[in-house]
């Protein structure tokens, strides 16, 4: 035998004890605290049963912008909650989305055929939905009726393949305010009359003077991150000297008015007279629209701010979320854009519908989805919108039923926009993709920022017009 | 016993297919199987995500795509429309064009200096690596904003310090400035970059022979003769790599644009890139068929650009060890 060194030696076996009785008493240990969980979980369970609830039969997938805006998403939560109660077995999933990704993922998931919404969020900047036959038509089996009924008309209008429908359900109506700082007006000397709340040219023009020569600029604008907002004064001058069906025709390419015309060059260059005299701000190139609102209502930099009407689902918020301060309601005017000489549509103001829903018309659920879109077309839809999210609706509302610390700014808009005539015109619905393009650049940027004369701008419109893209 | 010249070149070919024969008895035959499983993801990913997309997008350039599920065949018509009546398409090559230029002579010079800089082990040159390569680790989500901000009129430190030293004048809106946004997109650009160009050239300084460089000093070569006679010539094809690599980075410009200017003001930063961008998602139509246009026109031609430039850089003598 060869001893080794360690515990084993060759040639003579050591008898081993046997593991067998030790596994044995191992694996009985492991069963006993098996059964003995499983007394425990089933113990524990008891005292937690609760009757299975019954799981939704049908659920409703709906997108829609509003990610940010919280009092738009209650608006829009308890339509789709009155809907589920009225319709149980019926589930309405809302996501909610910033507008730009919204309108990526739509056109993603259309495109892909794939993974679509039964209904979404529609608004102006995704007009080519409806030819593209995203869009169900809701001619029939929505009530209209508690609907205005220019609303329903605005979506009225060429589908896929020509066939003419009405494509959306309209909920938010947006009407183009120029607020202002009144206090900052009385500082300066301005005052806005009662009647028809709104300056005739010279008027404006002192005003605009007044404001920058106190330091201030005229006109709370950003352009750093939305096509639009340096055309509100543009669209309203030309609306004014236009008229609405003149407009429509310069907008929409038609021929008969061109850029070149002699009311068109007139009103661009009055407001290259408003651009030199400094009366929009140097930083309006990389201003962002949020930062206009703090620019005019919190740092308070500006006399006047043009803006649609859903200025308030902003600045109405608390002043910790970029909402205007307390103080500011009490100052905060709002009037209508100048009256100028010899115009066509002085006492007209662009209405149109700033946003909807749409129905997906392969979705596998168009019946429940109409029945959705009854429930959102009732007037405790509208009395939300104006109450909750504080924006005007395209919805019959009553106004004694405006509940809420906002009723006196609805007042006071119900006032201003009592003595206008609407025009329902949309520059972004009526002009062609390659006339948009150019507006937004020359109108909405480089011409309120003085970066081009009259007649570069005039050349550049008319090109773009001309080239019918 | 005398060897002829043809002796030594049979000798030479007998041990030519000598090495033959024994480097295919070392080298074993490959496994397809193996290889088909180490590679067939990557080449599945690859082929999904690159080369569909680019025949799709070659495709769809011959079409035009009204609505959903229709495609209408129209030849070239795409093409005809480029050449004839858009009229950005032509300024934003010419955009891209100047910032792939402007990019190549700033970014590939500036890494070569700050490389050599740490080459010469400066005092803290530890964190002046971490400081110049810092910028490449951010996204353009990210320096979009930071430079948005530091850009700003009113309240940006560029604005804020030429006040400050009474030069208020100087002040302005860079981006929004027609003659100044595009250069200040540039600037951006080379500070993200020239990081990521220093850290390669510096790898290549290292990487050369060090008895070539002593030999240049015993000659009495001097720093700067030393660098630009005997080291330049030795990493000018990293340099020739890095310009590649530069220009074709700077020609699919994209983010960057989107996020700071959206290709304004009046067009002056539009890029190819973000004009097929806005022609394909942003112009109120869901066809495809004339922006996949666009893109096969610039893919055509930044392939062009490539290999002009590998052919160009490939003339130059190289300079063996």
């Amino acid at each position: 035998m060869t001893k080794w060194l360690g515990r084993f030696t060759l040639g003579k076996r050591k008898p081993v004890e046997s593991a067998r009785p030790v596994l044995k008493r191992g694996w009985r240990s492991v069963g006993v605290a098996a059964v003995g969980a499983a007394v425990i979980v089933a113990l524990a369970s008891l005292g937690s049963v609760a009757p299975a609830a019954s799981a939704p039969t049908v659920t409703l997938t709906w997108w829609s912008h509003f990610a940010s805006a919280a009092n738009n998403q209650k608006v829009l939560l308890n339509a789709a909650r009155r809907y589920e109660q009225a319709h149980p077995g019926v589930a309405v999933k809302i996501t909610f989305y910033e507008k730009e990704q919204l309108i990526l993922a739509l056109r993603a998931a259309f495109a892909a055929g794939q993974n679509t919404p039964d209904v979404y969020y529609y608004d102006n900047d995704m007009s080519e939905f409806i030819t593209a036959g995203y869009a169900a038509d809701l001619s029939n089996g929505i009530n209209w009726s508690n609907e205005e009924p220019w609303a329903k008309e605005y979506f009225r209008r060429p589908g896929p393949g020509g066939k003419v429908g009405v494509w959306v359900l309209p909920i938010e109506k947006d009407t183009d305010e120029l607020y202002y700082n009144k206090k900052m007006f009385s500082d300066v000397g301005v005052s806005v009359p009662s009647g028809n709340y709104q300056l005739d040219q010279p008027a404006f023009t002192a005003a605009v003077q007044k404001c920058v020569a106190s330091g201030r600029s005229a006109f709370a604008v950003g352009v750093g991150d939305r096509p639009y907002p340096g055309t509100y004064i543009t669209n309203y001058l030309l609306l004014h000297k236009l008229g609405a069906k003149d407009l429509l025709d310069l907008w929409g390419g038609g021929g008969r008015v061109t850029w070149n015309d002699p009311r068109v060059q007139d009103v661009l260059t009055y407001e290259r007279k408003l651009v030199d005299m400094k009366a929009f701000p140097a930083s309006m190139s990389s201003m962002k629209l949020a930062e206009s609102h703090i620019f005019f209502h919190t740092q308070q930099k500006a006399c006047m701010m043009p803006v649609g009407s859903w200025y308030t689902s902003r600045a109405f918020e608390p002043p910790d979320k970029s909402g205007q301060p307390k103080e500011f309601y009490g100052i905060l005017g709002m009037m209508n854009y100048p009256a100028l000489p010899g115009g066509a549509g002085n006492n007209l103001k662009f209405m149109q519908v700033d946003s909807g829903v749409a129905i997906n018309p392969k979705s596998a659920h168009l019946q429940e989805a109409r029945a959705l879109f009854n429930e959102i077309a009732m007037p405790q839809t509208g009395e939300d919108y104006v109450s909750i999210a504080v924006a005007p609706t395209t919805l019959k509302i009553d106004p004694s039923k405006i509940r809420g610390e906002f009723a006196g700014y609805w007042k006071m808009y119900n006032a201003v926009n009592a003595v206008d005539k609407p025009a329902v015109v949309a520059w972004q619905v009526v002009m062609k993709p390659g006339m948009m393009d150019a507006y937004s650049q020359v109108i909405n940027s480089a011409f309120p920022e003085g970066l081009i004369s009259v007649a570069d701008a005039t050349k550049r419109l008319e090109e773009a017009r001309t080239s019918g893209r | 016993m005398l060897r002829t010249l043809q002796d030594v070149g049979t000798e030479k070919r007998r041990g030519a297919a000598a090495a033959r024969t024994t480097a295919a008895r070392r080298s074993s035959p490959v496994s397809w199987g193996l290889a088909a499983v180490f590679l067939g993801p990557t080449l599945f990913l690859y082929l999904v995500f690159t080369v569909y997309p680019l025949f799709r997008t070659f495709y769809n350039s011959l079409f035009v795509l009204p609505t959903v599920n229709i495609e209408q065949f129209v030849g070239l018509d795409n093409f005809r429309q480029i050449f004839s009546t858009d009229t950005i398409i032509w300024p934003a090559v010419q955009h891209t064009l100047f910032w792939s230029i402007c990019s190549a002579l700033l970014e590939i010079p500036i890494a070569f200096l700050l490389a050599l800089a740490l080459y010469a082990r400066v005092p803290g040159g530890r964190i002046f690596r971490l400081a110049w390569f810092a910028p490449m680790l951010l996204s353009y989500v990210v320096v979009g904003p930071i430079w948005l901000w530091i850009y700003n009129y009113d309240w940006g430190p560029i604005d804020a310090a030429l006040r400050t030293m009474g030069l208020g004048g100087l002040a302005r809106p860079w981006l929004g400035d027609l003659s100044t946004a595009l250069p200040a997109l540039i600037v951006v650009t080379t500070w993200m970059f020239v990081g990521f160009n220093m850290v390669v050239f510096l790898a290549a300084l290292h990487s050369l022979p060090g008895d070539i460089i002593e030999a240049a000093y015993i000659d009495g070569a001097g720093w700067w003769r030393t660098v630009g006679w005997i080291m330049l010539p030795l990493v000018w094809p990293t340099a020739a790599a890095l310009t590649v690599l530069c220009v074709i980075g700077k020609m699919k410009q994209f983010a960057l644009v989107y996020v700071m200017t959206r290709g304004g003001p009046l067009w002056s930063t539009e890029t190819v890139a973000t004009y097929v961008i806005k022609r394909a998602f942003q112009w109120k139509t869901v066809d495809l068929g004339y922006p996949s246009a666009l893109a096969t026109l610039w893919f055509l031609a930044t392939l062009g650009v490539t290999l002009l430039l590998v052919l160009t850089f490939q003339r130059r003598p190289q300079h063996e060890a």
